[in-house]
Formats: C-alpha cells, structure tokens, sequence
C-alpha cells in the first residue's frame, strides 16, 4: 500500500492546479504534494491530429450539454486539464474587470503594482509574445480587410507558445510540444520537484484533511496508473480545488454535508462566455486549416455590445456541427471547406445567481444555465457585425445561426439587420458552444455574496481552497487563462502563511 | 450498441448526410467513429440518446402510423424535418446535440477528407 498522506492535495492538473503546485513548491520544496488527475495520462506523444480520437480529450468527449440543451461547454479531462486542448492565446484580464474585483468584491490585492509585476514574470515563464505578420494565414489577413473596410480596429492576439510550427491542431493536443500550457511548463518542473501525480483518479468527496477517490482503470492507448483501481482514502494538511469549473463546485456539492457547509452561494454565479463560430465562404481557396489558428481580434464592440471578436479555425467534424442544417445543402456547403473562413463570437454574459453548477441525485454535475435577453442581443449583433466582414472580406456564401436564410449571399449585403434577428435565434437548434467555464466558487470578502476569501480558502472550512476559474466572481471577458495563472500564483504565495 | 440502435442510428444519419445512404463503405466507417464516441460518452449523456433514439421511433407510428425502421427515405427525411420542428424543446435539442455527434463522425472518415479538400493529420507517422 502506497503513503497516501500529504502535506497538500491538489485537486486537477490544468493549468491552476499546476500553476498553484508550481509557485507552492518553489519557496516551499520540502512539502509533500500530490496532484490528482480524473483525465487519463496523455502527453504530445500520445496526440494524433485526428479528431475522432482526440475527443478523448475532452469531458464527455467534447461537449457538456447545459440542463436546458442549449449550449455545450468544452473542458479538458486529461493530464494538463483544458491547457492541453486550448489554443494558447493569452490575455492580461482588462483593467476594468480587475477594478471591479477590488471595489465589488473586496479582492483588495489585485493591486496595478502586484497584477502587473505577476502578470510580467508569468508571460516570461510560459513565453507570451504578439505573432509576427508573417505567421497569418489567409483566414487571419482576410479577417483585417473586412474589418478595415468596415473601420472596425483590429489588434494582434498574444499567444504562448515556443517553436511553433504552425501546423493549427492546438484544438487536439500539442504533438510538438509548442504549446507552453501545463503540459510542457508546469508539469515537468513540479515532477522534477518530487510532486506525485495521479491519474484517472476521480474524487467523490472530501472532508477536512480528507479526499475520498476512486481510481478507474486507464483507458486503452494511454499511460498507466501509478495507483491501483479502487477506492481511497487520502489524507492531507490542506486541500487545494482546481478541478474547473464543471468539478470543483460540483465537488464542493457533494461534500457539503461532510464539511457542514450551507453557502447558497455554492456553484452560482457561473458565466460561460457563449460563443459562436461562424463561417463563411470565400471566392478564394483559404485552408484556413493550416497555419496559426488565430493572430488577430476586435475589442471594439467589448464595452457597447458585451462581444470580442477573434479568428478562428476547427476541424471538420466541429465545422459541420457549427454550420447551421442539415441533408443534401449541409454536405453541399462542407464541400467548400478549404474555402472557408472562420470567425468565433465570444460574448461577455453576466455573473446571474439563477446560473449555476448543481449536482443530480448521483452527484453528477449539471449546468444549469440559461442565456439572458442581454446575451441574447450581443449574439445577434454579434452574428450581423461577422456576416458584414465576411461579405467585406470577399466572402460569396454566409451561413449563420439566427439567420431567416441560409446561406445569405451577396445581394443580401444590405439587408443583414432584417435577416439576422433575435427572432430567428432558436437555441434549441444552434451550436452554442462555452470554452470558458467561470465561477460557481466565487472569490470575495464576504460569505454573503461569495464562497472562497481572499486567500481562496472556502469560507466555512479549515483546510479547504480554490485554485482555480471557478474563483472568478464575474466574467473576465476575455481567455481566462492567464487569470487564472494571476490567481492561482496568489493562492500559493500565501496559503502557507 | 444494440442492433436496433446502430440501425436507428444510421438511419437518422442517412438524412444528416446523404452520402450515408448512398455509400456502403462509408456508411460502415461511419458507425465505427460514432460508436468509437458514443462509448466515450458519459453514462448519463449516453442514456440520454437512447432514449430520444426510441422517442423518435415511437412518435413515428403517431406522425406515419409506421415504424421509423419502416419509412422510405422520403418519408424519414419528413419526418426527421418534422422532429426539428417539434414543439417540445428538449427534443429539438437533444436531436441537434444528436446531429452534431453524426456530423463528427462522419467527417471524422479519411475517405470523406477529399470531397472537401482536406488533407488531414500533418505527420502521417503519428499514432
């Protein structure tokens, strides 16, 4: 029988649990760490580029589906979590949102100085740079003459990456080893540390200094446990959630009983910054599926519309889902794949106590979420904005959700605000998607309006803390991910203390 | 996947995308993926699709007096059409979220890639 005592148990391998693991264990190298993994262990050895088995990747193999049915949320269920499969664009989370942290939420250490000096030092480790000119395929250069047609600015995305070779299956898993998520960062140097990482390792509850796990067989193709299947029970000083948002309040659900906890405000609050990728079709050949996914974006409607804009590319199987139809016209439209341009709509939704993570009588996680009229509006504007800087573009064929024809085409240019209506947007047919999952273990000073303190600890426990989105107490707006480095970096800087 | 399903699978597929119904080889690597998924699936998610799988089938005696198996491609193609028109939500949802799987699947085959001019996979020698 293996020790299964530990100084801190971690709870996820993306990039917060990595991240907190990380910053602990550098002034802290004695302490006895294990991190445990549901996702299986899979490193760019184990990636193929093929979508079919990639899926593997994903939780529930690549879509969550919210209670009601109308979004589908994607999150990483592998060794290095979501960082394993995103693309690697790199925000710094918008002064305006941090402002409103500190003044709303009493998240008083999100100070100029201390956001900017971690900020700084965290984009040198995991290699943030702008992408050169160079590196943008057609998709990406036609995207910025439709928008400059439209006197729409553009800006150059950040992404962290490190000899890249721009063979565009980020979506899929690294196989290069390029992208500087957990995979290639974080974990390497907390295993050189002496940190233990378990995989398929599921954990059903905790308690105070308590994890209760059960270890499922590896699944065929992937790496084998260094635990044997079966059911533990694991003990630890402290316990660190970083399982993503779909599991870490869900967790927290399960074991409130145990933990005596009665927050309401447990699993609410969740944001899922909807998206759209839309797609239209360019007189020109494109292969949009070579190349850097995406190197630009708009911010330009963020403050009177709630949207970002960015470039985008998917997959085959992803494209077909993400264009509206079906039948003979659907497969028509597919055969102009290589033609396609590709544009994703994120929309900034707002933090509502009504949407939130719950569990069923099994415990399973349920997402319970619905789309305000707010949300509702931003999409559909949205949807109009791409459609023009497709058509700019040089773009001959659009097909778009919320739309009464499908595909709209040239003659249709002046007529994309009667065409593209609310009253057209069924969510019930369109491929909602949310690749950022925030909230549901909110960060504030006070247990009235959040579950963790400042620190991340979960208010009403002794030995219980949130390292990871789930702490965010309303959208960032924009990729979360170097937020949830920012936070999670904190968190470690101080739970020793 | 029982047989029923597999063949209930496939015929709501064959109205996703039409080739299905017109290629046998790609018909076969079609089921392959989507069972390759479908065993993926969570327990729960899974369920879910069986049991839309047999709603469909039941509606069709009310909608064609007709089992689902039994429809001619026409008529299948109606109804499928009617099923998105369905006045309940969770069953135009639950056949969208069905209609992405099939569309994953499908363009998930090799053989499909060059009807849409795309290469595939970037290094041939990977796993």
């Amino acid at each position: 029988m293996k020790d299964l005592n530990f100084d801190i148990i971690v709870v996820g391998s993306g990039v917060g649990g990595t991240t907190f693991t990380d910053y602990l264990t550098r002034k802290n190298p004695n302490l006895k760490v294990a991190i445990l993994e549901s996702g299986s262990y899979q490193t760019k050895e184990d990636f193929n580029q093929r979508e079919i088995d990639m899926t593997a990747l994903y939780y529930n193999r690549g879509a969550v589906l919210s209670k009601n049915l109308q979004i589908g949320v994607a999150a990483g269920n592998t060794l290095g979590g979501s960082s394993a499969v995103y693309t690697g664009v790199s925000f710094r989370p918008p002064n305006s949102v941090l402002n409103n942290w500190q003044k709303e939420f009493g998240l008083e250490f999100l100070t100029e100085k201390f956001v900017n000096r971690s900020l700084d030092e965290i984009e040198r480790e995991i290699s943030v740079h702008e992408l050169p000119k160079s590196w943008d395929n057609d998709n990406n250069i036609f995207f910025q003459k439709g928008a400059k047609k439209l006197g729409i600015p553009v800006k150059r995305l950040k992404i962290n990456t490190k000899d890249c070779l721009q063979q565009g299956f980020c979506n899929l898993g690294c196989t290069t080893g390029a992208k500087q998520g957990a995979l290639e960062v974080q974990i390497p140097k907390i295993l050189k540390k002496g940190v233990q990482i378990f995989c398929n390792t599921n954990v059903i509850s905790i308690e105070e200094n308590k994890v209760n796990v059960v270890v499922t067989d590896n699944p065929r193709n992937t790496n084998p446990n260094n635990l044997e299947s079966g059911t533990y029970q694991l003990t630890a000083k402290k316990i660190v959630l970083a399982a993503g948002v779909l599991n870490t309040p869900a967790i927290l659900l399960r074991s409130a009983k145990k933990l005596g906890l009665k927050n309401k405000n447990i699993g609410r609050y969740l944001t899922l910054h909807p998206a759209f990728n839309i797609n239209g079709i360019h007189h020109k050949t494109i292969k949009n599926y070579r190349g850097f996914p995406k190197t630009v974006y708009s911010d330009h409607f963020s403050d009177t519309d709630n949207f970002y804009l960015e470039t985008s590319f998917y997959f085959p199987g992803v494209t077909a889902k993400n264009i509206p139809g079906y039948g003979k016209m659907h497969q028509e439209i597919m055969k102009n794949y290589d033609k396609m341009m590709s544009i994703l709509i994120l929309v900034h939704d707002k933090a509502e106590f009504n949407n939130k993570i719950t569990i069923d009588k099994k415990g399973n996680t349920v997402i319970d979420y619905s789309l305000s009229n707010n949300s509702k509006k931003a999409l559909v504007k949205a949807l109009q904005v791409a459609t023009k800087i497709f058509f700019e573009a040089g773009c001959e064929q659009i097909m778009v959700p919320a739309s009464d024809k499908l595909p709209l085409t040239p003659e249709d240019k002046k007529n994309i605000e009667n065409l593209i209506l609310e009253k057209y947007l069924n969510l019930y047919k369109t491929p909602l998607s949310s690749a950022h999952p925030q909230g549901g273990a909110r960060m504030g000073k006070s247990a009235a309006n959040s579950v963790c303190d400042n620190y991340g600890k979960v208010y009403g426990t002794k030995s219980i803390y949130v390292s990871d989105a789930s702490l965010f107490p309303t959208s960032v707006k924009v990729n979360p991910y170097e937020t949830i480095m920012l936070l999670s970096k904190w968190i470690a800087e101080n739970i020793m203390k | 996947m029982n047989p029923h399903f597999k063949q209930n699978i496939i015929l709501i597929a064959e109205v996703i995308v039409p080739e299905i119904h017109e290629n046998d080889a790609i018909k076969y690597a079609f089921i392959k993926n989507f069972k390759q998924i479908y065993q993926g699936l969570e327990k729960d998610s899974a369920t879910k699709i069986k049991l839309l799988v047999k709603v469909t089938d039941k509606l069709s005696y009310v909608y064609n007096s007709s089992s689902f198996e039994r429809l001619s491609y026409k008529k299948r193609a109606e109804y499928i059409e009617k099923l998105f028109q369905f006045p309940i939500g969770k069953i135009v949802g639950g056949l969208t979220g069905l209609r992405s799987l099939i569309l994953i699947s499908y363009y998930g085959v090799d053989d499909v890639w060059p009807s849409i001019n795309y290469n595939g996979p970037v290094n041939s020698t990977l796993k």
